[in-house]
């Protein structure tokens, strides 16, 4: 490796780098500094830290060359598809160490953000590997860091049990993600780059050697399942949402869900590109499954937070169609729906969070009153509602029509509209899903509680969250376009 | 060491490692006790990189070899958390049965 | 020749998959971990056969090694050897034979149907060996990125562990109390 090498491969993963040293800093600190006066030193470094990344990922992306830049042999590929989904996930870090400033337990402690910030350091792994080692490295340094912290908070059985299931289940999954990329390593004759394995794919497809690769996608699906929350991979979701610190619910329901779908889109894409159609009925499957059971049981929770970890597997399962409709009508609608979807949800999670506070409940009926009691926090909740149900002129909505639509232009070698039903059945779902969204908010408006007098007063860092990211849904949802032509963008960049 | 060991019997040892994974998804499904579910695991991590092994050595190379390696790193990295993660919910519990752990339904 | 190697693949296998069993079927926790440490055993004998020696030697020091006995020393520092040792839940049961089964039968299927493996025999000389010094050379090189994210890995891992399972220290037990007592 040459000096100027070397310089470029840095230059490529200098987000990690910023992130990384950000992380090593916060912990050093915590190790420092006396138990009474750290205060919201950490909260305050991480956020100047993800801002610092985002401005630097946004300067990378302008001057994004054509070509992607591979870095570090082979081992990383830096193109505009990876740049977006960085930015979501710096994005993410942003908004969850906001809200992460005054929940009880975590506030102050330095590990946390450190753990936080690790973790988004694996997502930009996984999303720029361009390779099986690095693709398994970087999905374990994610999962290992959110397994901690979503058993972070000791004192609560919840929150260890919520920990221990994630990791029971994570663990199982990312071996089973292992042995199907063993198994590809077998059938490849040895090939670990994403490049080589999709050049030898291609020879065994025309040879019509595709069983035993089935088996290995079979296995690899599983993992990616896993990480994006799709039936049947999805027994952790719940529990883990429930009882997991709430900001750490929103990061892993926005950040490890859109990490999982950057692998899931460069992999079928790229790797299994040449089992196109093998593949396409089986994800269509996975994704029609999905948003079904999604919905039909997010309708009978009475848990908040349950409801919504239902809501977002349901959510997974609309981001399928996209990767379903292979192509760049579809990725660039996962794209934007991911980006959108990031903002939504983190607002839904804070809102859970402060209505927990106020009420120390968190089932759905306590919520009654809130619009009284708090009409600024009882509008974001409007907005994430709608924007997650798909109602113009909310981000949301074009996230689900953008999907929808490409799924209804998708044609199959033959040149039938194959997808058209799936298309069709995500329709009816977010019909079904309007349901519950809306039996929220008929909660929050017009439901009747005691003490709905009081004002609630909610802390600075929940109403920058929530009002940034309102902002952003109603911003999105009115001016689509430059969002979309940008996932266009990063959606060409993929092959 | 014969430079022939094994090289005929290549396809017996992926079958040893299906066998190896196919326990230890077996153990995961039916044990209660956490511990042991994660050594099932371990297990089927120890299958895969028999696997990886096998076929290094069948396309006489070496990236097989480096990625059991990188294996073996994560799963200590693995085991170190899980284990901090069983001994944590120990602490509050006084069980590790996962049926005991059950407080988050719905 | 091929017969010895018969005999000594067959022995071995047996051992590892019966001690597999055993590991999945102990009533107790402790006798488990001491069957997986056969089982990582064995298999270390193997990559010794595949030409991987110093995958062996990590294979024993740290799976067989450093690992187990983590594990040995937590299930005694929880008294935790007989927890759960009832098996299954009645449905899991067939369940899970049942898929394991048809992923056996899979692998079958697929090692009988396609062999794309086409294993030569090479002079002891042009064979690959998976030396300290070999895997050395490729971790520096081409490897070199994984090789440094996995230092990130290992960091997470070590501040995760010491979160987790951190006593609360005299100072902050006693800030609480004082909070408490307010």
């Amino acid at each position: 490796m040459t000096g100027e090498q070397l310089l470029q491969g840095l230059w490529a993963i200098l987000p990690e780098i910023v992130l990384l040293l950000l992380g090593i800093l916060v912990i050093t600190i915590d190790l420092i500094k006396p138990g009474q006066r750290k205060g919201r030193t950490f909260g305050a470094l991480t956020i100047g830290g993800a801002l610092v990344t985002t401005l630097i990922i946004i300067y990378q992306a302008i001057n994004q060359p054509p070509e992607p830049v591979l870095a570090f042999a082979g081992m990383v590929r830096i193109d505009l598809f990876v740049q977006m989904f960085r930015l979501m996930f710096s994005v993410a870090l942003l908004l969850a160490a906001l809200i992460s400033l005054d929940v009880k337990g975590v506030k102050t402690n330095g590990e946390f953000y450190g753990l936080l910030i690790f973790s988004t350091v694996g997502m930009g792994f996984m999303a720029a590997s361009n390779n099986i080692v690095m693709l398994y490295v970087g999905l374990e340094t994610t999962s290992i860091a959110l397994y901690m912290l979503a058993g972070f908070i000791r004192e609560s059985t919840v929150s260890t049990e919520a920990g221990m299931k994630y990791f029971l289940f994570g663990a199982f999954t990312s071996t089973i993600l292992l042995y199907g990329l063993s198994l590809l390593f077998g059938f490849t004759g040895g090939k670990t780059g994403y490049a080589e394995i999709a050049a030898t794919l291609q020879q065994l497809a025309a040879q019509q050697e595709t069983l035993p690769l089935m088996v290995a996608l079979v296995l690899i699906a599983v993992g990616f399942g896993f990480k994006v929350a799709a039936v049947p991979f999805h027994m952790w979701t719940p529990d883990v949402y429930e009882g997991s610190p709430t900001p750490i619910t929103a990061f892993i329901s926005v950040a490890s869900k859109a990490a999982g779908f950057a692998v899931f889109i460069r992999f079928f894409l790229i790797v299994f590109g040449p089992l196109q159609e093998q593949w396409i009925g089986f994800v269509a499957l996975l994704a029609a499954v999905t948003m079904t059971l999604g919905n039909l049981v997010a309708m009978q929770q009475r848990n908040f937070k349950r409801m919504l970890a239902y809501s977002s597997i349901a959510q997974a399962g609309y981001l399928l169609i996209g990767v379903t409709a292979v192509g760049e009508l579809g990725t660039a609608a996962v794209l934007f729906y991911l980006a959108t979807y990031v903002l939504t949800n983190i607002a839904a999670f804070a809102v859970a969070e402060i209505a927990t506070n106020a009420t120390g409940s968190e089932l759905i009926k306590d919520m009654a009153g809130l619009s009284r009691r708090a009409p600024g926090i009882a509008f974001a909740l409007l907005a994430a509602m709608l924007s997650l149900a798909g109602v113009p002129p909310l981000a949301g909505f074009f996230g689900k029509f953008y999907v929808f639509q490409a799924a209804i232009g998708y044609t199959n070698p033959t040149g039938q509209n194959s997808l058209v039903w799936l298309a069709i059945l995500g329709v009816l779902n977010s019909i079904v899903a309007l349901y519950y969204y809306l039996m929220v908010l008929k909660v929050t408006y017009v439901d009747r509680a005691e003490g709905e007098d009081v004002p609630l007063t909610t802390s600075g860092g929940f109403k920058l969250a929530l009002a940034t990211t309102v902002a952003g849904m109603i911003f999105f949802g009115i001016f689509a376009t430059p969002l979309y032509t940008l996932s266009t963008l990063a959606a060409q960049a993929v092959r | 060491m014969s430079n022939t060991s094994f090289v005929a019997l290549f396809p017996l040892f992926i079958g040893l490692s299906v066998v190896l994974f196919s326990l230890g998804v077996i153990g995961v499904l039916v044990r209660r006790n956490a511990i042991i579910i994660f050594m099932s695991v371990e297990l089927m991590l120890n299958a895969a990189n028999l696997a990886f092994i096998a076929f290094a050595r069948s396309f006489n190379q070496i990236d097989g070899q480096v990625f059991v390696f990188f294996v073996m790193v994560v799963a200590a990295a693995e085991v170190a958390v899980g284990l901090a993660l069983i001994v944590a919910i120990f602490r509050s519990k006084q069980s590790i049965n996962v049926d005991d752990i059950n407080q988050l339904k719905g | 020749m091929l017969n010895l190697e018969i005999i000594i693949f067959g022995a071995l296998a047996l051992i590892t998959v019966v001690a597999a069993v055993m590991m999945i079927i102990a009533r107790n926790a402790v006798h488990s971990a001491l069957f997986l440490v056969v089982v990582m055993s064995s298999l270390a004998v193997f990559f010794l056969g595949l030409w991987a020696p110093f995958i062996a030697m990590v294979q024993v020091a740290l799976y067989a090694g450093a690992i187990m006995v983590l594990f040995l020393f937590v299930i005694m520092l929880l008294g935790a050897e007989r927890a759960g040792a009832r098996l299954l839940l009645a449905w899991q049961a067939p369940l899970a034979i049942g898929l394991t089964v048809l992923v056996v039968l899979l692998g079958a299927l697929l090692l009988l149907n396609t062999a794309p493996f086409e294993v030569v025999d090479l002079p002891a000389a042009e064979i690959t060996e998976g030396t300290a010094e070999a895997i050395g050379q490729a971790l520096y090189s081409v490897w070199l990125f994984p090789f440094e994210a996995v230092s990130i890995l290992l960091l997470v891992a070590m501040i995760g562990a010491v979160v987790m399972t951190r006593q609360e220290t005299r100072q902050e037990a006693r800030d609480e109390r004082k909070k408490k007592s307010l």
